[in-house]
C-alpha cells in the first residue's frame, strides 16, 4: 500500500468514527486523492505528485478537522487529544468560556452582578414561600394534617369553628382521618413559682396532640382521663418556656403552676421548636362537656385530623359534607346551610390575601429576574455582534451551528453559575434581614433559611437564566453566515439587524422596570404615608401593657381595675393613665349600632362603628379633645346612664347637620335585650387601622367611646402618659400590678408608638420589599440602556468619525444618540407605567392611601426613569464625540 | 451557465484579492452550491471546477474541502449519496436541495447588493 494511503487511514481514525462512517470516508478521501495523484503526474512528474499528495495528508487541519455525518452526535472543533468523551468538550467549553468572559472584564462583571441581584431577590422570595408555604409542617407526612371548619354559604361565612357538638359528632363518624382531635388557641397567665407571665397557649385534646406523631422530649403527653371535666389539671411546657423559666430543669416534670390561677402540674417538655398549633408555648388538655350546654353553643373548637393512608382530601371532604347534612337535617336550628371543609393545614392556616400577596411579590421579583436576564442577554448579544468574526473563523474552521451556539451558552452559564453564587450570598444577608424583621410574627412552622431545596432553585434559576440569556446570542451569533459578516464588516447591515434586537430587548427592560418602579413608588408612599400618620392621638411618651384577670366575678374585677388605675396614678413619672378595652388605633373592635328610632330593613343596614370603652383618664392620656359635650367622666359608673361619646365621623354619617347629643344609640342591635347608651359628647376622629387586615381601606371610620366602669372586661389595657421616657415605667408598673396580685403578669408591655408602628408591620415589610425589587430593576434597567447605547455608539464610531470630519459639531453628535435612547425610552416608559398601575391595582393589599394613578407618583416614576436613561446616554455620547474618523477608518 | 461562471469568476477574484483567505474560506459554501446547483457532482471535480474557473486562484485542500461537504450536508444543504456503476469503484455523489437552494439565493442576493455598494463606491465595474 502506498504511503499516504496508510497515513490517510491513520489520520481519518484519529476522528473517532464508526467503522462504517471511517470506511466510508477513507474512500472518499482515497479517489479523492488518487484522481488528484493521477492528474499531478501528467504536469509535475511522479516524484512531485506524490510529495505534494502526502503533503495534503500530513495537513494538520485535517488531522483537526472536525467529521459530523449527520447521524452523528455534535462534535465541535476538537483536537486528536481532546477529542472523545463529551465531558472534555464541555470542560473544553467552559475553559474557552471563562477565557472569553475574561477579556471584557466589565460587560462580565456587570451582567454577573445584574443576574446576582436578580437571582438573589428571586432566591429571598422563594425562601419566603418554601419555608411558609411549601415546605409543610415539620411532622411525619405533615402534608395530610388535616383542619376541619365549617363555612356557611348562605351567610357567606368562611372558617368557622366548630361547635362542640358537630365536632364529637364528627368525631365518631368520621372514617377518613386515623386520629381527630379539637383545638383552641388561649392566652394564659402562668404564676406560682416564678414571676407571673403571659403565654399563647392551647387547648388541646390527646387526639389533636396525637395528630402530629411528636412525642415530649420530657415526661408524658395528654392522656384521653386528663379531659375529665373535674380532673386535675395538667399542662405540657415548649421547649422555650421550659428553658427560660425553668432553666431547662429535667426535674420540672411534677412541679406545680398556676395556670390562670388554677393549680396545675407539669406533665411534660415538647422538643424544640415544636409550636403546634399556633405558636404555642404551652398546652392544657381541652375539657369539652357537649351534654352541660343547648346543641350549637357553648365552647367552638378548631377540628384536626391526620388523614388513614390513601385518603385523598376529596374523599375527606366529601364524608364529612355527607355528616354534616345529617347534622343539618337534625339540627336546622343551629345547622340549616352549614357544610364542613376539609384543609390542609397550612393552607386552613395562612390567610388567602397572604397567600395572594406571597404570589404577587413572587411575581414581582420573576420580573426583576426578567429584566436582569434580558440585560445579561443584551450584553452578550454586543459581545456576539462585536466577535462575529472570531464566529467566522471557527466556522470555516470547521465548528457546527451548535457547536458556536453551544459556546455561548456555556458562556452564558459559566456567567450564571458566578451570579448564582453571589445570588445565593445577597439572599443569605436578603433572608436574614426578613427574619430580623418578621420576628415574632412568622408561624411556628416557618423556617426562613437556604434549604438545600432553595439551592436547587438557584441551581434551576441558574440554569434558567444562562438559557434565557444566552439562547438568543447564541441562536444570532450560530445564524449568522458568512455572508452576513462580509456586509458587518462593511455596512453593518446585520449589526443593525442585532441592534433591533438589542434595542426590542432594551424596551422590554424598560417596560418591565417602569411597571416594577410604579408599584414600588406607590408602596413607599404607603409606607411614607404610614409613617408620617398623624393619629389624632398622643403616641410619645405613652407606655401600655395589659392585664387579663382570671376567674373573677364581674363586680370584683371592676373593683380591681379601679385599685390597679389608683396604684398606677401614684407611679412616679405618671402624668396621666387609663384603662381601656384595648388601646386606640390598632386595637378598637368593630361593631354594628342601631340609632334609636331610625328603623333598619336588615342586620346588615346597621351602621358599624369602632369602640372601645375606656376610663376618664384616656382623653389626657392620649390628648384627645372633646369638640361638643363632655368626655367619660367619672360619675360614669355601674348604676348611672350608661353614656356615650362619638366621634366626628360618626356624627357626619349618622347625624348630618343634626345635634347626636342626647340620642341613644344601641351598640348590640342583634341582642334581644337592647343595651341603649346616651350620647354626651363628640370628639374628633382617630387613626383606626383595621385589625388584623393588611387592607386599611378606611382608617378614618366612625368610633364610639363608652365608659370602661359601665362595662364588665375581663382584661385591659393600661396607658401612661409619662414625663420623659416612657420605658422607665415599665418596671414600677410591674411591680404595682403585682402588688395588688402577684400572680397577675403585665403583658405586651410596649411604648405606644411602637404598638402603632406594629399594626403595620405587613405594609412596612411587603412595601419595604417592593422598595427593594423597584430600585434593584431600576438599576438594572439603566445598565442595560447604558450598554446598548454604547454599544451602538462604538459600532457607528466609523459614521460618528465621518460625521464629525464632515462637520458635525459635538452637539449634533450628542443629539443623536439621546434620540436613539429617548425612542425607547418613551415607548418602554409609557407601557410600563401602564402595566404599573395596573399591577399596582392588584398589589393593592400593600397600599396605604395612595391611589394606583396618583399622578404625582406618576410623574416621579417618569422623571426618574428619563434622568437614568439619560444618564445612561451620556457616557456613550460622549465617547460618541471623541471619535477619531482616521482611526475609525483605519480600523476597518 | 455563463452567468454562473463569470459570477463565480467575479466572486473569487474579489475575494481572493481583496480580502484575503479567511473569506475564500468562508465563501466556500456560497461556490459549491452555485456548482451543485445544476448537477450532481462528486468531490474531486468541486474542487477541479473551482480551481479551473478561479483560473487557479483558488484551490481546496482535503482538509478543507471535505470537512465543509460533511458540514454542509449535516446542515441539510447538500445531500451525498454513494454511487455504484458496473466495474467500477462506488463514488459519492452530492446534489443541492431545497433548503440549499434557498441559502444559495440568500448568499447571491447578499453578494450582488455588496457588490452593487462596492461598485457605487468605487465606480467600478466588474464583469
Amino acid at each position: 500500500m502506498d504511503e499516504w494511503r496508510a497515513r490517510l487511514r491513520n489520520v481519518v481514525a484519529g476522528w473517532g468514527l464508526s467503522p462504517e462512517e471511517q470506511t466510508g470516508i477513507v474512500d472518499e478521501l482515497e479517489q479523492h486523492l488518487e484522481q488528484e495523484l493521477a492528474d499531478l503526474r501528467l504536469r509535475v512528474g511522479d516524484a512531485a505528485a506524490r510529495e505534494r499528495i502526502m503533503k495534503q495528508v500530513d495537513d494538520p487541519a485535517l488531522r483537526d478537522a472536525s467529521v459530523r455525518p449527520r447521524h452523528r452526535p455534535a462534535v465541535s472543533v476538537l483536537s486528536s487529544r481532546e477529542r472523545g468523551a463529551g465531558v472534555a468538550g464541555l470542560a473544553r467549553d467552559v475553559r474557552y468560556g471563562w477565557r472569553s468572559l475574561r477579556t471584557s472584564p466589565g460587560t462580565t462583571a456587570m451582567a454577573t452582578i445584574a443576574l446576582a441581584l436578580g437571582i438573589g431577590l428571586t432566591t429571598v422570595m422563594f425562601t419566603i414561600i418554601y419555608g411558609v408555604l411549601l415546605r409543610g409542617l415539620p411532622f411525619e407526612q405533615g402534608d395530610r394534617i388535616a383542619m376541619v371548619m365549617e363555612a356557611n354559604s348562605s351567610r357567606r361565612e368562611g372558617e368557622l369553628s366548630l361547635s362542640m357538638h358537630d365536632f364529637f359528632t364528627y368525631r365518631d363518624a368520621q372514617r377518613s382521618f386515623e386520629t381527630f382531635g379539637a383545638w383552641g388557641p388561649i392566652t394564659v397567665n402562668i404564676s406560682g413559682d416564678e414571676r407571673p407571665e403571659r403565654v399563647e397557649a392551647a387547648r388541646l385534646t390527646a387526639a389533636a396532640l396525637s395528630v402530629t406523631r411528636v412525642r415530649p422530649s420530657l415526661g408524658r403527653a395528654f392522656r384521653a382521663d386528663d379531659e375529665a371535666p373535674n380532673g386535675s389539671l395538667v399542662v405540657l411546657l415548649s421547649h422555650s418556656l421550659w428553658r427560660d423559666r425553668y432553666a431547662s430543669d429535667s426535674g420540672v416534670i411534677g412541679r406545680a403552676v398556676r395556670v390562670n390561677g388554677q393549680a396545675a402540674t407539669v406533665v411534660g417538655v415538647m422538643p424544640d421548636g415544636f409550636g403546634f398549633p399556633h405558636e404555642s408555648k404551652l398546652w392544657v388538655p381541652f375539657r369539652l362537656n357537649p351534654s352541660a350546654v343547648p346543641w350549637g353553643s357553648g365552647t367552638h373548637v378548631n377540628g384536626v385530623g391526620r388523614l388513614r393512608t390513601g385518603v385523598t382530601y376529596a374523599q375527606a371532604n366529601a364524608e364529612l359534607a355527607a355528616i354534616a347534612g345529617r347534622i343539618a337535617r337534625d339540627h336546622p336550628e343551629s345547622n340549616a346551610g352549614v357544610r364542613a371543609v376539609v384543609q390542609p393545614f397550612i393552607r386552613a392556616t395562612i390567610p388567602p390575601r397572604v397567600y395572594a400577596l406571597l404570589y404577587a411579590m413572587f411575581g414581582a421579583v420573576g420580573l426583576v429576574f426578567l429584566v436582569a436576564c434580558t440585560n445579561v442577554a443584551n450584553l452578550l448579544l454586543a459581545r456576539a455582534a462585536h466577535r462575529t468574526k472570531e464566529v467566522a473563523i471557527r466556522t470555516t474552521m470547521g465548528a457546527s451551528r451548535a457547536a458556536i451556539a453551544r459556546q455561548f451558552l456555556v458562556e452564558a452559564l459559566v456567567l450564571s453559575t458566578v451570579a448564582a453564587a453571589l445570588g445565593a450570598a445577597i439572599a443569605q444577608v436578603g433572608i436574614a434581614a426578613f427574619r430580623s424583621a418578621i420576628a415574632g410574627q412568622a408561624p411556628f412552622w416557618a423556617d426562613f433559611r437556604l434549604h438545600p431545596q432553595v439551592f436547587a432553585f438557584i441551581a434551576f434559576a441558574a440554569i434558567v437564566a444562562s438559557l434565557a440569556s444566552g439562547l438568543l446570542p447564541a441562536i444570532t451569533a450560530a445564524r449568522g453566515n458568512i455572508t452576513d459578516v462580509l456586509k458587518d464588516q462593511s455596512l453593518g447591515s446585520s449589526s443593525r439587524r442585532s441592534g433591533r434586537l438589542s434595542r426590542g430587548l432594551v424596551v422590554f427592560e424598560l417596560v418591565l422596570s417602569s411597571a416594577l418602579l410604579v408599584v414600588a413608588a406607590l408602596t413607599t408612599k404607603s409606607v411614607l404615608n404610614l409613617r408620617s400618620i398623624e393619629p389624632g392621638f398622643r403616641t410619645r411618651d405613652v407606655m401600655t401593657g395589659r392585664i387579663t384577670l382570671s376567674a373573677r366575678g364581674a363586680e370584683n374585677q371592676s373593683a380591681f381595675f379601679d385599685r390597679v388605675e389608683e396604684e398606677i396614678a401614684r407611679l412616679p413619672g405618671a402624668v396621666a393613665t387609663s384603662l381601656s378595652t384595648n388601646l386606640p388605633g390598632s386595637g378598637w373592635s368593630g361593631r354594628a349600632v342601631a340609632v334609636e328610632g331610625r328603623t333598619y330593613s336588615g342586620a346588615s343596614r346597621w351602621p358599624g362603628a369602632r369602640h372601645l370603652a375606656v376610663t376618664p383618664g384616656f382623653f389626657k392620656t392620649f390628648d384627645v379633645a372633646v369638640l361638643r359635650g363632655r368626655a367619660i367622666g367619672v360619675e360614669d359608673r355601674v348604676g348611672t346612664v350608661p353614656v356615650a361619646v362619638v366621634n366626628q365621623r360618626f356624627v357626619d354619617r349618622n347625624f348630618p347637620g343634626a345635634d347626636p347629643l342626647g340620642h341613644r344609640i344601641n351598640l348590640s342591635p342583634d341582642d334581644t335585650v337592647a343595651q341603649w347608651v346616651t350620647i354626651v359628647g363628640v370628639f374628633p376622629t382617630l387613626y383606626a387601622t383595621d385589625q388584623g387586615s393588611i387592607n386599611a381601606n378606611n382608617p378614618w371610620p366612625s368610633e364610639v367611646l363608652t365608659a370602661f366602669r359601665q362595662e364588665s372586661s375581663g382584661s385591659a389595657s393600661i396607658a401612661i402618659r409619662t414625663a420623659g421616657d416612657p420605658t422607665s415605667v415599665a418596671q414600677s408598673l410591674r411591680a404595682a400590678v403585682a402588688s395588688l396580685d402577684p400572680d397577675l403578669p403585665v403583658y405586651s408591655l410596649a411604648p405606644m408608638s411602637d404598638v402603632l408602628a406594629q399594626s403595620r408591620w405587613d405594609v412596612r415589610i411587603f412595601g419595604g420589599l417592593f422598595v427593594v425589587f423597584g430600585i434593584v430593576a431600576l438599576a438594572l434597567a439603566s445598565i442595560g440602556l447604558y450598554a446598548v447605547l454604547a454599544f451602538s455608539v462604538s459600532r457607528r464610531e466609523r459614521e460618528m468619525g465621518i460625521r464629525m470630519a464632515l462637520g458635525a459639531a459635538g452637539a449634533d453628535i450628542v443629539g443623536l444618540v439621546f434620540r436613539g435612547g429617548a425612542v425607547q425610552l418613551a415607548i418602554g416608559v409609557s407601557v410600563g407605567v401602564f402595566l404599573g398601575v395596573g399591577a399596582a391595582r392588584l398589589a393593592g393589599a400593600v397600599l396605604f392611601q395612595v391611589h394606583a394613578t396618583d399622578p404625582a407618583i406618576i410623574s416621579v416614576v417618569i422623571a426618574t426613569l428619563a434622568a437614568t436613561g439619560f444618564a445612561a446616554c451620556v457616557a456613550p455620547a460622549w465617547r460618541a464625540t471623541k471619535s477619531d474618523p482616521v482611526r475609525s477608518l483605519r480600523s476597518e | 451557465m455563463w452567468f454562473g461562471s463569470a459570477y463565480i469568476y467575479v466572486v473569487t477574484t474579489y475575494v481572493a484579492a481583496m480580502l484575503g483567505t479567511d473569506l475564500k474560506k468562508g465563501s466556500a459554501e456560497f461556490l459549491v452550491l452555485s456548482l451543485l446547483e445544476h448537477e450532481r457532482r462528486h468531490g474531486y471535480e468541486l474542487n477541479k471546477l473551482i480551481e479551473s474557473r478561479s483560473k487557479g486562484v483558488l484551490t481546496f485542500h482535503i482538509a478543507s474541502l471535505y470537512p465543509l461537504l460533511y458540514r454542509m450536508e449535516d446542515r441539510g444543504w447538500i445531500v451525498g449519496r454513494w454511487v455504484e456503476k458496473a466495474g467500477e469503484r462506488r463514488r459519492r455523489f452530492y446534489s443541492i436541495n431545497a433548503a440549499g437552494r434557498r441559502a444559495l439565493g440568500e448568499m447571491r442576493d447578499g453578494w450582488l447588493e455588496f457588490a452593487a455598494a462596492v461598485a457605487q463606491v468605487t465606480g467600478v465595474r466588474y464583469g
